[in-house]
């Protein structure tokens, strides 16, 4: 009886997966004329902050999703690079006690400029195996934030701090990968800074209290980054000054 | 390095995808959760949601051809709306269906040869479909068009991933006898 309700219930699916796509036909059908109409009125315009957080949350979503798989990338790589420093040591007798300490050797930030958005790229001469370490301390906050979440990954942590829903702050720190980091800079002012005595990029949204800060520290080769909403430029810049 | 180069171009290439389809219907994904919704700030956040949701979607996306993927896209606005109805709801101890423990499988009225006849009326289930509550086209929009499993289902309405599977059988069989009573020539609105 079970074995029957099981098949009953198969073949139902199967019927409405059916009935189902001639409903999506005809769905899509309305929907495509809809929204030709729909483009043709300049009534129907999106409000153009929406635009923007929509952009936005995409170019963040892939800029997240690109950061996570270079993860696992550089994970599996260390573990090669692991194999390979095992078998030297191995059948060369290799002494490594003798190898000076790894510096991070970052030479190049490199920004390439789009219309909506800026990607900031890391060139490494060569790649340090030492991990950094990717705990973040707060020095300082504006009174009345309280942290809503904090998140540390293999390659990237980060803790975010809310003051009664208006008001956000992010604090991130990554390891520099071969993948770029997005940034939306669309419609923004782009100024250099010093930020613990590395260079460091302001982004200042025009018109909006929202601000990033970015750099690079090269002595631990992490990448800092900083975003602030509902709040001034030189508040987040003390924030920031405040990060290690 | 070279599986790196490759799918960061495929990520760029994802990121391309959904830019291009966001331009392509904002407007009508905003349309959709006006008409749902009245409060701009929580159409604002609809929309944000639905595009996060597609992204996640890219490969089922780019399968599809030009009518059923308008259709997905309007499909998913109208559903995040009505989770975020759902959500407000409980969270003003409203509560909408589905809430109940006890849910009540309608019993199998409707034989397998008359389902078959009930196949070749496509048109009067779509008339149904029009006219059916909201939770069951919520339900059955998230399984056959949006392709959502148990799990992303159960988070869309709030309920274990095992309750799933009973919820889809009651909303379908509602449905198979609302087209018995409509091939019948009956009152099938009620």
């Amino acid at each position: 009886m079970s074995q029957n309700n099981d098949l009953m219930e198969q073949y139902e699916d199967a019927m409405f997966a059916i009935l189902m796509d001639h409903v999506a036909q005809a769905e899509g059908q309305w929907a495509l004329e809809e929204n030709q109409r729909l483009k043709e009125d300049p009534n129907a315009a999106v409000p153009d902050s929406v635009q923007k957080r929509c952009k936005k949350c995409i170019r963040n979503a892939f800029a997240a999703k690109t950061r996570k798989m270079s993860a696992g990338v550089l994970w599996r790589g260390i573990h090669i690079a692991a194999i390979v420093v095992l078998l030297l040591a191995a059948t060369m007798a290799v002494s490594f006690a003798a190898f000076p300490t790894l510096r991070a050797n970052v030479i190049n930030t490199i920004l390439d400029i789009y219309d909506t958005h800026t990607d900031f790229s890391f060139v490494s001469e060569s790649e340090s195996t030492a991990i950094p370490e990717l705990a973040i301390n707060v020095g300082w906050l504006p009174a009345g934030f309280e942290q809503v979440e904090e998140v540390c990954m293999f390659s990237r942590s980060y803790k975010t701090f809310e003051k009664d829903s208006a008001a956000r702050i992010l604090i991130e720190k990554d390891i520099p990968t071969e993948s770029s980091i997005s940034i939306d800079t669309e419609d923004s002012q782009i100024t250099p800074v010093k930020m613990h005595g590395y260079d460091a990029t302001l982004i200042e949204k025009n018109g909006m209290d929202d601000a990033s800060i970015i750099w690079l520290d090269t002595d631990q080769n992490i990448i800092y980054f900083v975003w602030g909403e509902g709040l001034s430029t030189s508040t987040l810049l003390m924030v920031a000054e405040n990060v290690s | 390095m070279i599986t790196l180069i490759t799918e960061t171009a495929s990520e760029a290439n994802d990121r391309e995808f959904m830019l291009k389809l966001y331009c392509d219907y904002n407007r009508l994904m905003y349309f959709i959760a006006n008409k749902c919704l009245s409060d701009h700030f929580a159409c604002e956040e609809v929309v944000q949601d639905t595009v996060l949701k597609l992204i996640l979607k890219i490969p089922l996306l780019r399968r599809l051809d030009e009518n059923a993927l308008a259709a997905y896209v309007s499909a998913a606005v109208r559903n995040t709306a009505y989770s975020l109805l759902r959500k407000q709801s409980k969270e003003q101890k409203i509560f909408l269906p589905w809430n109940g423990e006890m849910e009540h499988i309608l019993a199998q009225d409707v034989s397998p040869e008359e389902n078959l006849i009930l196949m070749e009326q496509k048109h009067a289930f779509i008339k149904i479909w029009q006219e059916l509550e909201q939770e069951d086209r919520f339900l059955l929009e998230g399984r056959y068009i949006l392709r959502y499993n148990d799990r992303e289902l159960a988070e869309e309405i709030g309920c274990q991933p095992n309750s799933v599977r009973m919820k889809l059988t009651r909303a379908r069989r509602k449905v198979l006898k609302q087209m018995k009573i409509h091939s019948k020539g009956g009152d099938y609105s009620k």
